[in-house]
């Protein structure tokens, strides 16, 4: 029922957003500059809902505040939607198709997107080609815009056919996560040896090697490294393996979607609960589904690591936010981890559209040049390759059905 | 034309000496090769690690019970008119989610697109609660979940398959892609797109512990519990009862059977309603003892038992059991001892190896005749 009501609130929304917008466009046109075009690009189905819904709600809020301006311009915004609903989740045909549409529309100037790096991978030669400039507040595939460990071959530089960037994203890469995870595994844990598991997709597969480049580097055994069925009905063979090599932790890189829960089930059946097998896992699986799917009672003792402040540490301008967009969602609503980032991303949009001379040129330019002191998520600027200059990584521990920030993360 | 393969490797007149073809000889040499290479890994590792063969054989054998219920739809279906009933899978598919209302919510519950209607039967369970509401739950779940599942396999039979019964065969295989789809859609209406988390009630207490080492848990037992009466039930019927005699000969020859007397109608409706009874069956067992499902479940779930059907020879009762247990081993072996990355690339590896040389499946197909 939830989410039924979600979409009637985002579709809602929309609607809201759209008779504004044909509000803003009878009511004038010539109170300023000219209008340009920021889009959102996110999975708009099944789970990632209540995620993505709420990105698309801060979006609008942060637009709501500078009242729809940048500078002398003035912002209309589209939220595109790139998932299907037969599957829930993201579609490499509709992401491509989004990208073509925004390349082609003139007035579109920025993409705020996408949400899974496997999208962002199909979306980012097109619009790089046609010179829209993206912001992602959420991916986190370190071969998008540097080459690392776990990456392949060509990356990133096959993303960026014309030569020059466009993409920056808000949120630290995963070999920053892979870093902090293993560090923490071995040091605080006290774990010897690993056994490593990723979902075979690119953000999974893409965290737990440099989960595992980080681990060699430390000293920390890697038992093994093995891909997950997400199809498969359970992974209890796959655990009596684990168990046989005599690892004392398990990394798990990979989405809960995947039929993680199914995995961290089983390896409490077989090789024991958390404390006695110690459980690490990267940010796709750090989400209240894990704890509805597997139960709270295997979920507890395991840590999970994200690039992602908690809201409960932000501080200055983060806390304003969350206190004003705490109070149009309803108080009764947490805020998901993306949200902060989805209205980071806004900002830089904002805030590089204000300094430009309103050409997608210009735009992408000024992006990379951002420089906000106060951004939501704290000081916001960007290296060479679009990745922020100053990347956090939190750890998460799950703990009676709840997931409690811990600490940050070491991750030079 | 081109001679077909049994053409040419038919037996030569009598006096005249004809080598195999050299292709055939490879072939074998290969089989043979790569049966043996697996053969000599497997009881190696064996050898090696008894304790970890004998649990990975447990975890394999009671997967592969839970194919094998999914793989009987099939080939009960398909030995009755040749047709690959694609909705069973999904069929199955609903069957978890029925058992998933009986057990969370305690009631039946029946979707129509986006209303669903509830029956309450106050048969919410945890694992906490009395064997009695526990043994209540399970059988109201079963006994309901079949029913569900009947009804289904009966209407899209009636609605969709009966009309192209003598129509290209082309026809009705498109119509049951289609009821797929359909079923689908209504999972994802009636339960969402995420997976769904089914109350785990059967407690996963050992039977059978070595040294710390678990071998068999209640929950394995269970599967063992149920699955097997629902066979030999299966069995009787078709092999001793009047509408199985009726089956069979509706098998045999449509036209025969129904100058005979055989309604033909009530009898391929009586195959899908068993069918059906199935999947609802097998759906309560699945939703039990692996404890999660979700709206595409049936897809890649009916793909491996229908796998497992045509490897143990299509229309052939215990060649699907076997099928569905021989799959179950040998992804569970390749999960424990080889790379989890490929267990599916292998499973269809050895399939593929099966059927080139035994191509009616391992126990022989059983198929109407003369059409």
């Amino acid at each position: 029922m939830s989410v039924r009501k979600r979409i009637a609130l985002v579709v809602l929304g929309l609607l809201v957003a759209a008779l504004a917008l044909v509000a803003a466009g009878c009511g004038g046109g010539d109170d300023g500059g000219k209008t340009l075009k920021i889009v959102s690009d996110l999975p708009l189905q099944g789970s990632n809902l209540v995620q993505t819904g709420q990105m698309v709600e801060a979006m609008e809020f942060v637009l709501e505040q500078a009242e729809n301006k940048a500078g002398d311009y003035t912002i209309e915004y589209e939220s595109f939607d790139d998932a299907i609903a037969s599957t829930g989740s993201w579609d490499e045909a509709t992401c491509a198709s989004n990208a073509r549409a925004y390349v082609d529309d003139d007035s579109i100037v920025i993409n705020i997107g996408t949400y899974n790096s496997g999208c962002a991978a199909i979306e980012i030669p097109i619009l790089n080609e046609g010179g829209v400039a993206m912001i992602s507040p959420a991916n986190t595939y370190a071969g998008l815009t540097h080459d690392a460990p776990g990456t392949e071959a060509g990356e990133p530089d096959k993303y960026y056919p014309s030569g020059t960037r466009n993409y920056t994203r808000v949120v630290a890469s995963d070999d920053f996560q892979g870093k902090g995870g293993a560090a923490f595994m071995k040091n605080d844990l006290g774990v010897t040896s690993v056994f490593i598991l990723d979902d075979k997709q690119l953000y999974g597969k893409g965290v737990a090697d440099a989960f595992e480049d980080a681990a060699k580097e430390i000293g920390l055994t890697v038992a093994g490294h093995e891909g997950w069925d997400a199809q498969a009905p359970n992974y209890t063979a796959l655990m009596t393996k684990i168990k046989a090599t005599g690892a004392d932790g398990i990394y798990i890189g990979g989405l809960e979607d995947q039929n993680g829960s199914q995995l961290v089930k089983d390896k409490v059946a077989v090789l024991g609960d958390n404390e006695k097998v110690k459980l690490v896992m990267a940010d796709g699986m750090v989400t209240t589904a894990l704890i509805d799917n597997a139960g709270a009672d295997n979920a507890q003792g395991a840590y999970g690591t994200a690039p992602t402040l908690p809201v409960s540490q932000l501080t200055g301008a983060g806390a304003e936010f969350v206190t004003g967009f705490q109070q149009k969602i309803g108080v009764d609503k947490a805020i998901e981890v993306y949200t902060i980032y989805a209205a980071a991303a806004m900002q830089v949009a904002l805030d590089a559209i204000a300094r430009s001379d309103g050409s997608r040129e210009d735009i992408i330019a000024k992006v990379f040049e951002t420089n906000i002191p106060d951004s939501v998520v704290g000081p916001l600027s960007f290296n060479a390759d679009g990745d922020p200059a100053a990347g956090t990584e939190q750890l998460f521990l799950f703990d009676k059905g709840k997931i409690v920030w811990q600490k940050g993360l070491e991750t030079g | 034309m081109v001679p077909s393969v049994t053409e040419i490797s038919a037996p030569a007149p009598i006096g005249v000496r004809r080598r195999p073809p050299l292709s055939d000889v490879l072939r074998w040499v290969f089989g043979a090769m790569l049966l043996f290479g697996l053969g000599y890994w497997l009881i190696g590792e064996a050898i090696n690690e008894p304790s970890r063969f004998a649990q990975v054989t447990v975890i394999g054998f009671s997967n592969g019970m839970i194919y094998a219920l999914v793989a009987l739809g099939y080939t009960l279906v398909y030995g009755i008119i040749e047709l690959i009933n694609f909705a069973h899978g999904d069929n199955f598919m609903l069957g978890t989610f029925q058992a998933e209302s009986i057990f969370a919510d305690g009631s039946f519950q029946i979707p129509l697109l986006f209303i669903t209607i509830s029956i309450p039967l106050g048969a919410a369970v945890t694992v906490d609660s009395s064997s009695w509401e526990k043994a209540y739950a399970i059988g109201m779940a079963i006994i309901l979940a079949s029913l569900f599942c009947m009804v289904i396999n009966v209407t899209i039979e009636r609605i969709g398959y009966k009309p192209l019964r003598n129509q290209p065969r082309l026809a009705a295989l498109i119509t049951a892609i289609g009821f797929s789809f359909i079923l689908q859609g209504i999972g994802l209406a009636w339960k969402g797109e995420a997976r769904i988390p089914v109350p785990q009630i059967i407690p996963n207490t050992p039977l059978i512990e070595i040294d710390g080492v678990v071998y068999y848990t209640v929950r394995d037992l269970m599967v063992l519990l149920i699955t097997i009466p629902v066979l030999v039930m299966l069995t009787w019927l078709v092999s001793a009862t009047k509408p199985g005699k009726a089956m069979r000969a509706t098998a045999q020859d449509r036209d025969a059977a129904a100058m005979m007397g055989i309604s033909v109608d009530r009898t391929i409706s009586f195959t899908f309603a068993l069918g059906g009874a199935i999947a609802g069956a097998g759906g309560v067992i699945y939703a039990l003892y692996i404890g999660t499902t979700y709206f595409q479940l049936g897809f890649r779930l009916g793909l491996i038992a229908f796998t497992a059907a045509v490897l143990g020879g299509i229309g052939n009762l215990t060649g699907a059991v076997l099928g569905g247990i021989l799959i179950g081993l040998i992804s569970a072996y390749n999960d424990g001892f080889g790379d989890a990355r490929w267990t599916y690339t292998v499973i269809f590896v050895i399939l593929i190896l099966i059927l080139v040389f035994r191509p009616s499946g391992l126990l022989g197909e059983r198929v109407p005749e003369g059409q």
